[in-house]
C-alpha cells in the first residue's frame, strides 16, 4: 500500500481513498475482512486515531460494515461498490480535465494520445 | 523497605571495584608499613651493634622495642589510613555528583524511580556508613596479621607484643577509628554520621539552587557551627557533665532530625536535574 | 489527561515558560513544536517534577504527580539516563527491579526489533544504539503517558526509522503520548494535536487533521505563526 501521505490533505481521507481505489481495481473482494485499525497503524504508520476516523467515515458512506464483534468487511452492496468505483473515475478525470483546460486543446487533439497511454499502461 | 534495599545493594555494587582496589593499598601499603618498619628498625639496631658496640639489651634499652605501635607511626602506615579516609569523603560528594555529569545522566532515572526520593538519600547514606565500616572492620582484621607478619621476620627479643586496645587508646587517630570504649564509638561515628548528613544537605542546596545553593549551604553549616559551639561560650557551669552529654545528643538529633526534612523537602519540591 | 496549568519557569531572570497551558489527551499523540530554545525540554522536566516550577499546576489525571505516578507516566529524555557501566541486560533489570509496570515481555520484543544485545555493555554502543536502548526502557513501561523528548535528534537515518516504528507500534495501545520535536516531518502523520510554542509562550494549539481539511500542512502553520 502507498504509505506517503500528502501534507496538506486530512490523512484519513487519504487512507479512504487508498481503500477505495483497492476496491475498485478488484484488489479488496466485497465481503473481504478488513486489517484491524491497530494493524493498519502499524502498516501505515500512522496514528490509530486516524485509522479510526477512515474507518467510520467508509462505513458511514456504507463501503465497510461490521456486525458485533467480527471484523469489519467490505460490503457487498452492488449499488455501493459501483458507485465508489465511478466516482473515482469522475474525480480522476475531473481532474484530467481541469489539467488540460489551460492548454486550450480540443478533445480531438488529445484522444488518440489518451488511447495509446491508456492501453501501453497495461 | 524493599526499594531502600534495592537501592543500598545499586550503589554499593556501581563503587564496589573502586572500593575493592582500595581495600587492596590499604592491605598492600599496611604490609609495606610492617616491612619498612621492621627493616628501619634492624639497620639502626645493626649500626648501634656495629658502631657503638651495643649488646642487644642496649639496644632494646635505647631504642625500646619493636611492636605495631613502632609500624602505626610509620608514614606507610598513616598514608594508608589517610588515603581511605580522603577517598571516602571525595566518594561522599561523588555519591551524589557522578549522577548529574558525564555524558550519563542518571540523576534522571533515580528522581524518576516510584519511590520516595528520601529513600535515595538514605540508600546513599547508608551505602557510606557500610563502606567506612567495612574499612574499620578490614583494619581489625588486619591489624592481628600485621602483628603476626611482623613476629616472624623480627628476631624475637626485639618484638614486642602490643594489642589494638592498648594501641588505640592512646593513638592520635587510631582512637577516633576503633574507640575503646562502646560510648566513644557511638560518639566518634554518631558525629561522623551527622556530618555525613549535613553534607548531603549542602550537597542537596547546591543541586537545587546551584550557585545560590553554595551560599545558602555554606550559611546553614555556619548556622549548624554556632549551634553547636554557642553552649561552650554560655555559662553552663551549673550543668553536669552529664546534663551538657545529653544537651549535645538533643542537639544532635536535632540537626540531623532538620537535615534530613530539609533533604526531603529539596529532593520533592526543589531539586533540578 | 495531562493539564498544564499556567505554568512559569525562570532561571535567575529569565523567564522560559511564561504563562504556558495546554492539555494533552489520553489516547492521543500531542506534539509540542518549537524551534530549539524555546522551553520544550523545561515543559517536559516539569510535568516528571524533574525542575521545580515558579508558579502553575501540572495535573495528570487531576491528581498532582507523586511517586506512584512514574508508574503511569514514563519519560524518555533527550540525553541518555542510562548508566555506562552496566550491559543492556543490566539495566533492563534494574528497570524490572523497581518498576511494577515494567514490561518484560515487550521489553525482549523490543530487543530483537532494535537488534540489540543484552550482554553489550552500554559504553560500548553507537550513539545511535544508545538511543535505542533508552527508548526501549521507557517503551518497556505499561503506562498510560508517554513523553518522549526529541527521539529523533542526531540519529542516523536508520535508526530514525526503527524508532518511528517502535513508536508506531507502542502507540496503538491506546497511550497518551507527548512528544516534543523541531523536525515535524519524522511523526508528522502521528500526531493528533499540535501545540506550538515560541520563546516561552504558546502561539497556537491545533488539530493537525483540522489543518489538513484547510489544505494546510503542519509546517504551512508554523510559517504563518512563527515567521512574522
Amino acid at each position: 500500500m502507498n504509505q506517503t501521505f500528502n501534507k496538506r490533505e486530512p490523512v484519513y481521507v487519504q487512507v479512504v481513498r487508498q481503500f477505495k481505489e483497492q476496491v475498485a481495481s478488484g484488489e479488496l473482494l466485497p465481503g473481504q475482512e478488513m486489517p484491524s485499525r491497530r494493524e493498519l497503524a502499524q502498516k501505515l504508520k500512522i496514528n490509530p486515531n486516524t485509522v479510526q476516523r477512515a474507518y467510520k467515515e467508509m462505513e458511514h458512506e456504507g463501503l465497510i460494515y461490521t456486525e458485533g464483534n467480527m471484523p469489519s468487511k467490505i460490503t457487498e452492496d452492488q449499488k455501493i461498490l459501483i458507485k465508489v468505483k465511478q466516482e473515482l473515475v469522475t474525480e480522476a478525470v475531473d481532474a484530467l480535465v481541469k489539467a488540460i483546460k489551460p492548454i486550450k486543446v480540443s478533445f480531438e487533439e488529445i484522444e488518440p494520445l489518451l488511447k495509446e497511454r491508456f492501453m501501453s499502461e497495461k | 523497605m524493599k526499594n531502600y534495599i534495592k537501592l543500598v545493594r545499586f550503589e554499593v555494587d556501581r563503587f564496589s571495584k573502586i572500593y575493592g582496589a582500595l581495600i587492596g593499598l590499604t592491605i598492600l601499603l599496611q604490609i609495606a608499613a610492617v616491612v619498612s618498619a621492621e627493616m628501619g628498625y634492624m639497620k639502626e639496631a645493626n649500626s648501634l651493634m656495629l658502631e657503638q658496640r651495643y649488646t642487644s639489651v642496649q639496644v632494646i634499652e635505647h631504642l625500646g622495642k619493636i611492636s605495631m605501635h613502632t609500624v602505626s607511626y610509620t608514614t606507610l602506615f598513616v598514608f594508608s589510613i589517610g588515603i581511605a579516609v580522603v577517598s571516602l569523603l571525595i566518594y561522599c560528594l561523588f555519591i551524589w555528583y557522578r549522577d548529574w555529569f558525564g555524558k550519563n545522566m542518571f540523576i534522571y532515572r533515580l528522581l524518576m524511580l516510584p519511590l520516595n526520593r528520601i529513600q535515595l538519600f538514605f540508600a546513599k547514606l547508608t551505602t557510606i556508613l557500610l563502606f567506612v565500616f567495612g574499612l574499620v572492620a578490614v583494619q581489625l582484621l588486619l591489624f592481628p596479621l600485621e602483628e603476626f607478619l611482623l613476629r616472624k621476620i623480627t628476631s624475637a627479643p626485639y618484638f614486642e607484643l602490643v594489642s589494638l586496645e592498648t594501641l588505640s587508646q592512646s593513638h592520635p587517630f587510631l582512637s577516633l577509628i576503633l574507640p575503646h570504649s562502646f560510648s566513644g564509638f557511638l560518639i566518634a561515628y554518631g558525629i561522623g554520621t551527622l556530618a555525613v548528613i549535613v553534607l548531603f544537605t549542602v550537597i542537596l542546596f547546591e543541586r537545587s539552587y546551584r550557585w545560590k545553593g553554595i551560599f545558602i549551604g555554606a550559611a546553614y553549616v555556619l548556622i549548624i557551627a554556632a549551634i553547636l559551639i554557642g553552649p561552650l561560650y554560655a555559662p553552663l557551669n551549673f550543668l553536669f557533665y552529664q546534663e551538657i552529654f545529653w544537651l549535645y545528643l538533643f542537639l544532635s538529633f536535632l540537626i540531623g532530625g532538620v537535615s534530613i526534612w530539609l533533604s526531603y523537602w529539596l529532593l520533592q519540591h526543589k531539586v533540578t536535574v | 489527561m495531562i493539564e498544564v496549568k499556567n505554568v512559569v519557569k525562570k532561571y535567575g531572570r529569565k523567564s522560559v515558560l511564561k504563562d504556558v497551558s495546554f492539555t494533552a489527551q489520553k489516547g492521543e499523540v500531542t506534539c509540542l513544536i518549537g524551534i530549539n530554545g524555546t522551553g520544550k525540554t523545561t515543559i517536559l522536566n516539569a510535568i516528571m517534577n524533574l525542575v521545580p516550577i515558579n508558579s502553575g499546576e501540572i495535573l495528570i489525571d487531576n491528581q498532582k504527580l507523586s511517586k506512584e505516578s512514574y508508574e503511569t507516566v514514563a519519560f524518555i529524555p533527550d540525553t541518555i539516563i542510562t548508566m555506562p557501566s552496566m550491559t543492556i541486560g543490566q539495566a533492563m533489570t534494574f528497570m524490572r527491579d523497581f518498576y511494577d509496570s515494567w514490561n518484560q515481555e515487550r521489553a525482549d520484543e523490543l530487543l530483537g526489533f532494535f537488534r540489540l544485545k543484552a550482554e553489550d555493555k552500554i559504553s560500548s554502543l553507537s550513539k545511535g544504539n544508545t538511543a535505542k536502548v533508552n527508548i526501549l526502557l521507557g517503551l518497556a513501561l505499561d503506562v498510560d503517558y508517554l513523553l518522549m523528548d526529541e527521539p529523533f535528534s542526531g540519529i542516523d537515518v536508520f535508526s530514525r526509522e526503527e524508532i518511528a516504528n517502535a513508536f508506531t507500534d507502542y502507540l496503538v495501545e491506546d497511550k497518551g503520548v507527548i512528544i516534543t520535536t523541531h523536525e515535524i516531518g519524522d511523526v508528522e502523520h502521528l500526531i493528533d494535536h499540535v501545540v506550538l510554542i515560541d520563546e516561552g509562550t504558546i502561539v497556537k494549539s491545533f488539530a493537525a487533521e483540522e489543518a489538513r481539511e484547510e489544505g494546510k500542512s503542519i509546517v504551512d502553520i508554523m510559517r504563518e505563526v512563527l515567521v512574522r
